[in-house]
């Protein structure tokens, strides 16, 4: 099937220059939720409780309009998270 | 945001986190928006030297300090950091005039006088011990459990409440007493620690040494025998490993043995001054890792388990490695060059009621129980008539007269402590003698005084310290009265009574609630111990029954309503 042009123009726009081709600024991708802390691969001080800490990213309001209200969070012991130690359902962002 | 957890040390775990929207009751992942990573906990960590601003970091808004300098604190810490119920929701606490109908009723025929002293312990508790906060400003999340009127701010104690505890769980279908440490955990801070002592507003109060024996896994434990209130460990597990945590980190010496200075668990005890490795800390360190053992077990988290057991394991050889007195027999704190106190010159004696810490933790080995024994029943030692003495009979500095403060005094915590630790190790007998010594001793006391007082003289039924002191005053009229004269144990999550059966007289327990229902049980009079016992039921729901009476034992499947039966004269046998 072929795209008509006005339908394609503005993909090819969105991510040149960060401005489309009326000059205006191209709203972010969304991006990954961003983990505060631990750093990947940090040896913690405690060594009976950690503490999770992480950002959700700022949705695009080309995107949602609403920024996420929940995420899944699952701690493991193993990379294959097999009988994960939590896996839980967060609402309260 | 944030979570926090309780895991292993020095151990690798992975974690990812993928946002989701809800529509329509229905999730709908962003895969390509989830992150993970790794992290690994750390080694176990020992900083016995630190000072207090590391070990009590960040004190709380507005605590109190007497007898020790101040900290200060760096950075404000939220209240319950590691604990979820973070605002005080509650309502004032009831009387026990609007409540006392869901309490259960003792059944002892000819002993008024120990149900008007059941009657007098849950009415103190509520009207005087059980208190909102007021101050527009107060830290608490629940009702407080202390002493409102004590000094100038009030006192709470996280000793004395798990001990009130190991009585006012028999009320928990009529209060929920157990929110009281839900204060405890609110103050906690963010590296574990856990102020002993909170005023009427449930602010921090440093005094001298502010920290408590860690007996909350014990406590709560204990609670959810009676309550099978599985929710409630689910929700305290985090702050009571963090709370582990904090006393591996701090209170160990470089020998692993534990220490604390003594005030916090008797206040002018002469061992004080002597001891530089403590019995006790070491012993109910390890009575929070047993403890926990069974909260992870219970929980499904088999990781924990695992941990705590062999934490467990560990502190058993460490204490029998290290504080077994083999010249006495006993087990006794040790000074900083390794010599026990208990004889530091000959003939000057220093036996105190926390050398029995070991037995309630589970640490002892059946082939040390004699020696331990033999103290607990030697009159000339730690049997009096009152109980079991706060520092034994032939100990220098033993008060005779009236045992105070800790030279000689019976006080409910420590009476406890080495009941539980009999009962622990299978001492029946044993502690069925004294359990019932201090129990009449208590209610002479309370006949003469018509009030529970602090502790008890030694060597004669009297009070002394503060009044009203219910309080862990009620140990002895609720929980041995139940425990003990009438002979109840509780397994709410087994759904199983023990009932040991020892009166002649008709006894038993009404309106008890257990499980999701209530239940009466009666056990007709006898003329003899080897009579056989006539019991009736009234049950809402069923469970598992065991009596055992004289020697005989039964197990009953009791169903709901009403039935009788009897356990015959000469019926099987069991323990």
């Amino acid at each position: 099937m072929r795209l008509r042009a006005y339908s394609v123009l503005p993909c090819l726009c969105w991510f040149v220059g960060g401005m489309d081709l009326c000059g205006q600024p191209v709203p972010p991708a969304e991006q990954p939720l961003r983990l505060v802390s631990p750093a990947n691969a940090a040896v913690l001080e405690s060594f009976l409780t950690a503490v999770l800490r992480w950002d959700y990213p700022a949705r695009p309001a080309t995107v949602s309009p609403m920024p996420f209200l929940h995420v899944n969070l699952q701690v493991a012991d193993n990379l294959e998270y097999s009988a994960p130690l939590v896996n839980v359902d967060l609402n309260d962002n | 945001m944030s979570y926090r957890l309780a895991l292993m040390p020095e151990k690798k775990y992975y974690w990812r986190l993928m946002p989701f929207e809800e529509a329509n009751g229905a999730h709908k992942y962003y895969t390509n928006l989830q992150a993970e990573a790794t992290f690994s906990t750390g080694k176990p960590r020992n900083q016995f030297g630190a000072d207090d601003s590391l070990r009590y970091q960040n004190p709380r808004e507005g605590a109190h300090w007497q007898y020790m300098q101040p900290v200060a604190s760096k950075v404000f810490e939220p209240l319950s950091p590691w604990y979820e119920v973070k605002a005080y929701k509650a309502v004032p606490p009831p009387s026990l005039a609007a409540i006392r109908s869901q309490f259960p009723v003792p059944v002892w025929d000819g002993h008024p006088e120990a149900l008007a002293t059941y009657w007098y312990c849950w009415d103190t508790l509520l009207r005087v011990w059980v208190f909102a906060p007021k101050a527009l400003d107060h830290q608490a999340v629940a009702n407080l459990l202390g002493y409102p009127t004590w000094g100038p701010w009030g006192s709470t104690m996280v000793w004395d409440s798990c001990f009130i505890l190991h009585f006012a769980r028999y009320g928990a279908q009529a209060y929920p007493f157990i929110t009281c440490l839900d204060n405890c955990y609110a103050r906690q801070h963010e590296n574990g620690f856990i102020c002993r002592e909170s005023d009427r507003e449930n602010r921090e109060v440093y005094v001298v040494f502010p920290v408590n024996p860690p007996l909350f896994a014990w406590a709560e434990w204990e609670w959810y025998k009676v309550s099978n209130d599985k929710e409630r460990l689910k929700h305290v597990l985090l702050p009571l490993v963090k709370h582990y945590e904090w006393w591996m980190t701090y209170q160990r010496r470089e020998n692993g043995l534990y220490w604390v200075q003594g005030v916090n668990e008797a206040d002018d005890s002469p061992r004080n001054d002597l001891m530089y490795y403590a019995t006790s800390a070491t012993s109910y360190q390890g009575l929070a890792a047993l403890y926990l053992a069974r909260i992870a077990q219970e929980l499904g988290r088999a990781d924990l388990k695992s941990f705590f057991d062999q934490q467990h394991e560990e502190l058993k050889a460490l204490v029998n490695d290290k504080l077994w007195d083999e010249r006495h027999q006993l087990y006794n704190d040790i000074t900083k060059d390794g010599k026990f106190i208990t004889e530091l010159q000959p003939g000057v004696l220093c036996k105190h009621v926390h050398m029995f810490w070991p037995l309630m933790a589970e640490l002892v080995p059946a082939d040390r129980l004699p020696g331990i024994t033999r103290e607990l029943k030697n009159p000339a030692s730690f049997n009096r008539s009152s109980g079991i003495p706060s520092l034994s009979a032939d100990s220098k500095g033993y008060n005779a007269d009236t045992g105070q403060y800790w030279k000689g005094a019976v006080w409910p915590s420590t009476q406890c402590m080495v009941q539980e630790g009999l009962a622990a190790t299978g001492q029946k007998e044993l502690v069925q003698e004294l359990a019932e010594k201090y129990y009449r001793a208590c209610l002479k006391a309370y006949a003469k005084q018509v009030t529970i007082m602090e502790n008890l003289a030694p060597d004669r039924p009297v009070g002394y310290g503060a009044r009203d002191f219910v309080g862990w005053g009620g140990i002895g009229p609720v929980a041995n009265l139940i425990e003990y004269m009438l002979g109840f144990q509780l397994d709410a999550p087994a759904n199983t009574i023990t009932w040991r059966i020892r009166r002649l007289e008709r006894h038993g327990l009404e309106n008890l609630q257990f499980g999701g229902f209530k239940t009466d049980l009666i056990c007709e009079a006898r003329s003899s111990a080897a009579d056989p016992c006539h019991i009736t039921i009234k049950s809402g729901g069923p469970f598992m029954l065991k009596v055992l009476a004289d020697s005989r034992m039964m197990v009953k499947e009791v169903q709901p309503g009403s039935q009788s039966f009897e356990v015959p004269a000469n019926g099987p046998q069991g323990k």
